[in-house]
């Protein structure tokens, strides 16, 4: 204690409550609730009141039963219930969190995915979150396989350093029980999420580009792309798909593997500003 | 000492075999370090230091360290600190990844529990765009220049060179002759970002929380401008677009030093059944460089093009000739805005089965940075483009209709739903708009100058008349949703799903449209063991081993109807002349009396933009998954998704989408781990597309207007298709022996293969027109080809309790074979075909490499 820091050597002199945690448990489960002790439930039995305050009993109803027996088809564990039957226990804390918002009845609840889907109470392997996987990533992406190829795309968001950390991860634009918006984001809309990280997009431009404004989605597919720029499709495609432009200084062409319209980014070589201008002259948001 | 240190058994106190008792039980350090961390302990940690060692073969290696940094020498991987016991309601930890490397990450965490949390995170991030080369330099922040006597030497060389300059002439010659000693530029931004969040737990139902974050983006990036050098030339005629191309643009660095601060507070109150909250966002986003002044190396005086207004009047050739005289050219980065914006939100347990809840978001965006001057070009005169046009000094921003925008955009977010959940029944309804109202004024220019600053465009000249004014578009979009699911059998479930999706638009193409959608799913559960499961497993009694099997149907049919598509009013021919013999003969023209409708695109009739237009949607999914016991999993997947939209039509035809996976994973009984992956996805598009005629021959020679009158010959139609495919394989063992010789060792290998093919084909439809086979006739291209692989093998070796040793290999070679950037050549001349001979590159870009890293590391924990 007298090595830690002066604030959290005051918290140990504090009074705690005396019950100790699992005590009819810890004669057979003794390494669990020893854990169990440490972790934000575990504490919670200690040092919080009243329905915040999470024993073992919280999850594991019927336990005196049990302790009385020794059976473990006594005991009710979480691991035995159906899906709805976890959320529902872990709802009871966890419904009033605003990160629970739109949890019920969401794509995780609707395709039978349960807490314990993600997250283990006591064999967790991660360092924050008690997660039942080192990562959150790790976790995220042992379902969501068809993303997990995005980590080797020619262009990523889900790019990793040297030592396979990622930086941009899922629960940077996605939240897992639930979000604000579509696709379970952490924002009401696909916009308001990038702008989190790219606020000079945001505006509003003298000259906006009215897809940009609409769903930056409709050019860039934000997990990975095989094209430079997470651009669903190489540039000059990608514009010519909207584009047969009526002046004929433009006019769109079939085009040629080296020609003006092909070449570095294609039609953004000239037309810089794609997503929006502020220029007087910009009308063609090409400054 | 590494090798003594990996190879030979006892070491650094380890315990050698041979001098254990006999009877004693074997006792690996990592049993130790086991039961170690079995005892309750307040404070832990972890160093992990290393040296590596790196070599990177290739050109353009840059993509390797794109976004993440792998210096040679010593480094500082992992710094971790925790306090946490069971005595304490505190909890710290302290986490650095990455230390003092231009990707590191700090993170900070204090916690007592029940009353407030701190957390703060430090973040760097890095973005390399390769090695740029140029003879502009920034003298200023945001000014390039170019030496005075090079382009006193250029603009000297172009002036008098009236006809094609050969590819070894005497104005490439000495572009090249001056790249070569231009300096070298690293092109690179670096992304600092930093977060405090703080939340404090008043009473059992109240929680305050505040948040402030700070990102900082600096550095440079390549960017661009396609201004012109272009020089009248008769008899180059509509072949080859006309006029001589000395430059057709060029590349720059953007600088970068932009800023945004976020501040954020709200508060959380709930009771027994209910919660609710509201949050208040500030996002200040600043940028220190607000423009770009670059000067044009071909001159060194101001002059403007070819102008209409001359007497006599000019040759059909000089419409658009003489392009990029201007000394200086400036451009608009990205403006400072500030946005707001307040939520509110609420959910009602109504009864343990039954949930209401509901949220409202009211944000403003606001913009208000001063206006540049329409150009810096002296010697531009609008009249000389407009005799009516109002403009005397382009110059001058007084002259603007405002010396701002004003900007103000409105973003309204809702989501209400109601979830009723019984024993076998499910039914959610749910309802969410965004509603973005542009409240900008708008703003009617009398015209701008474009192309390099040498000519002025007006609405009469160059937009049909159509006024050159900021559309206040906006839109809302909706979605409705209800969704049913029933338990038909303990193994089967049922779920059902309509939703509507509706958008209204203003000034665009689709005013509204709806969009119905259906969705069926089966998911189905079979114990193949009869009835035990995996849960049945205990910490006494370990795994217990079923089988189990996994199925899951689903089907989604949707169909988007626009309610009109609104387009120009062209007008139809049936008997274009000129038309190739057995083709088409139609075409649809602008003509002088054709008068253009007001607030919509200046688009061809025929396009349907595929984010608006008609569509029909078909995606469904499979997917297979069987598990045996805790320890075994396969599984397999295949997903579709088909858009078909109207093909009588220009724009996208089709889009279709197909994902095949298959993975399968074991985790031995020792502790090692397998797993393999393979996935392969294929996306193909097509669109048509239809080249214009270029100019139009039927307007009256002299016009200014005839640049304009375009003409849509069916037979210029082409269609274009995209093929990509992804193949993507990974696998790994991890191997950790918990007994024999190998028990303090552990091995990690895992390789990972992606690969991509783009192939694209065009096809002409029809014999083009004999005067647009340039921009009409189709021509190969070839394959793009982009492959990632990465292997990656650690092998640790525990030494002692707290000291484990490790080596680690990481190859990774990368090919991308893209004809769009395999030639950019810092002054791409003469080398490729008629279209892109003079553009000034920078040259910063990825191309294919191989990359070597070993590394050696010493992890310590306690």
């Amino acid at each position: 204690k007298d090595a830690l820091p002066p604030a959290l050597s005051q918290s140990t002199t504090q009074p705690v409550k005396a019950a100790e945690i699992g005590k009819d448990c810890k004669a057979c489960h003794e390494a669990t609730v020893e854990s169990f002790a440490l972790n934000t439930h575990g504490k919670s039995a200690k040092f919080m009141e009243g329905a915040r305050s999470a024993s073992c009993e919280t999850c594991h109803t019927n336990s005196a039963k049990h302790v009385e027996s020794g059976k473990k088809e006594d005991i009710l564990s979480p691991a035995k219930m159906s899906s709805r039957e976890i959320n529902s226990s872990c709802l009871q804390c966890h419904s009033q969190d605003k990160h629970t918002f739109a949890w019920k009845g969401g794509k995780h609840d609707r395709k039978d995915v349960n807490c314990l889907s993600c997250h283990s109470q006591h064999h967790s392997k991660s360092e924050e979150k008690l997660l039942a996987r080192p990562t959150t990533e790790e976790t995220c992406l042992s379902c969501h396989t068809s993303v997990r190829k995005a980590q080797f795309q020619r262009s990523t968001h889900l790019f990793r350093t040297e030592h396979r950390n990622m930086k941009v991860g899922c629960t940077s634009c996605h939240n897992p029980h639930g979000g604000d918006g579509d696709k379970m984001l952490v924002d009401t809309t696909v916009n308001n999420v990038c702008y989190g990280c790219h606020a000079e997009k945001r505006g509003p431009f003298l000259w906006d580009h009215p897809p940009v404004r609409e769903n930056c989605m409709n050019c860039h597919a934000p997990h990975g792309s095989n094209n430079a720029k997470l651009l669903t499709a190489r540039a000059h495609l990608s514009c010519q798909q909207c584009h047969i432009h009526m002046l004929p200084r433009h006019s769109t062409t079939a085009g040629k593997p080296l020609d003006i319209w092909s070449l570095n980014r294609g039609c953004v070589t000239c037309h810089s500003q794609v997503h929006g201008s502020n220029h007087p002259g910009g009308r063609t948001l090409s400054r | 000492v590494i090798s003594v240190l990996l190879f030979t058994p006892p070491a650094w106190g380890q315990e050698s075999e041979k001098d254990k008792p006999k009877p004693k039980a074997k006792t690996s350090a990592r049993d130790k370090a086991k039961q170690k961390t079995e005892i309750p302990s307040a404070i832990h940690g972890t160093v992990e230091i290393g040296v590596r060692i790196r070599e990177i073969q290739g050109g353009h290696t840059d993509k390797f360290q794109e976004v993440r940094a792998v210096p040679k020498g010593f480094f500082v991987q992992k710094l971790k600190l925790d306090y946490n016991s069971a005595d304490s309601p505190y909890t710290f930890s302290l986490r650095g990844l990455e230390i003092r490397e231009p990707d590191q990450r700090i993170t900070l965490d204090l916690w007592k529990i029940g009353k407030y949390r701190s957390q703060f995170v430090a973040d760097q991030t890095p973005h390399r765009f390769g090695t740029g080369q140029s003879f502009l330099q920034q003298t200023s922040p945001g000014v390039y220049q170019v030496s005075a006597t090079l382009r006193a030497s250029l603009q000297a060389l172009t002036g008098s060179d009236l006809v094609r300059t050969p590819a070894n002439g005497a104005l490439p010659t000495l572009v090249r002759q001056e790249l070569r000693t231009a300096p070298l530029t690293q092109v690179r931004l670096r992304r600092d970002q930093a977060l405090f969040r703080q939340s404090y737990q008043i009473s059992d139902n109240v929680e305050l929380h505040g948040q402030f974050s700070w990102l900082r983006n600096r550095g440079t990036r390549p960017m661009s401008a396609g201004s012109f050098v272009r020089r009248p030339f008769a008899a180059n005629g509509i072949a080859d677009i006309g006029g001589i191309w000395e430059g057709i643009g060029q590349e720059f660095l953007e600088p970068i030093d932009q800023r945004t601060y976020g501040f954020k507070i709200g508060a959380r109150f709930h009771g027994e059944k209910w919660s609710a909250g509201v949050d208040y966002d500030l996002s200040i986003f600043r940028n220190r460089v607000e423009s770009l002044i670059f000067e044009n190396p071909f001159r060194v005086t101001d002059e403007q093009g070819c102008t209409p207004n001359a007497t006599p009047p000019p040759p059909l050739t000089c419409g658009a000739s003489n392009r990029f005289r201007q000394i200086r050219w400036q451009t608009d980065l990205n403006p400072n805005n500030d946005s707001h914006r307040i939520t509110f939100w609420a959910k009602v347990d109504l009864t343990p089965q039954t949930q209401v809840r509901g949220l409202f978001s009211l944000a403003y965006w606001t913009q208000n940075d001063a206006f540049l001057p329409w150009t810096l070009n002296t010697a531009i005169r609008p009249t000389d483009w407009h005799t009516a046009s109002p403009i005397t000094n382009p110059r001058d921003v007084n002259q603007l209709p405002a010396l701002s925008l004003n900007g103000k955009m409105r973003d309204v977010n809702q989501q209400y739903a109601l979830v009723d959940r019984r024993k076998k029944f499910q039914f959610q309804a749910q309802y969410r708009s965004q509603s973005v109202d542009n409240q900008s004024p708008v703003l009617d220019f009398p015209g701008y100058a474009a192309f390099g600053d040498t000519t002025w465009r007006a609405p009469v000249t160059d937009f049909y008349n159509l006024p050159i004014e900021n559309l206040d578009w906006d839109f809302r979009r909706q979605n409705a949703e209800a969704g049913f699911e029933w338990d038909i059998l303990p193994q089967l479930t049922w779920k059902v799903d309509y939703e509507w999706e509706g958008w209204n638009r203003r000034q665009r193409d689709v005013n509204r449209n709806n969009e119905h959608s259906i969705r069926n799913r089966l998911d189905f559960e079979y114990n193949l063991s009869g009835g035990k499961k995996n849960s049945d497993e205990t910490q006494e009694d370990g795994p217990v081993s079923v089988t189990t099997l996994r199925l899951k149907l689903d089907y989604r049919y949707a169909n988007r109807r626009a309610i009109a598509y609104n387009t120009q009013p062209l007008s139809f021919n049936a008997n274009f002349p000129g038309s190739p013999a057995g083709g088409p003969t139609t075409a649809f023209e602008v003509l002088r009396t054709t008068v253009m409708n007001r607030g919509l695109g200046i688009e061809f009739n025929l396009l349907r933009r595929y984010d608006e237009a008609d569509r029909t949607r078909n995606e469904g999914s499979v997917t297979v998954e069987l598990l045996k016991g805790p320890n075994t999993s396969f599984s397999a997947s295949y997903r579709f998704l088909g858009d078909e939209h109207d093909k009588r039509f220009y724009g996208r035809l089709s889009n279709r989408f197909s994902y095949i996976d298959a993975e399968f994973s074991h985790a031995f009984e020792n502790g090692s781990f397998f797993y393999a992956s393979y996935s392969r996805e294929m996306n193909r598009f097509t669109y048509r597309d239809l080249a214009h005629l270029l100019p139009n021959p039927a307007a009256p020679p002299g016009a200014i207007v005839q640049g304009v009158l375009a003409q849509f010959p069916t037979a210029n139609t082409w269609e274009r298709t995209s093929r990509s495919s992804l193949d993507s394989f990974q696998f790994g063992i991890n191997a950790a022996p918990m007994e024999g010789k190998l028990q303090n060792w552990q091995f990690d290998l895992s390789y990972a293969l992606s690969f991509t093919r783009d192939r694209i084909s065009t096809v002409n439809p029809f014999t083009v027109r004999a005067d647009s086979i340039i921009h009409a006739g189709v021509n190969p291209y070839p394959d793009t080809v982009v492959r990632r692989q990465d292997v990656n093998l650690v092998i640790t070796r525990r030494i002692s309790e707290k000291y484990e040793i490790g080596v680690r290999y990481w190859y990774e070679p990368y090919t991308q074979d893209d004809f769009s950037f395999n030639v950019l050549a810092p002054y791409v001349h003469g080398t490729v075909t008629s279209d892109a001979p003079k553009y000034l590159f920078q040259d910063a870009r990825y191309a294919s490499y191989h990359a070597n890293v070993a590394s050696v590391f010493l992890r310590y924990t306690f």
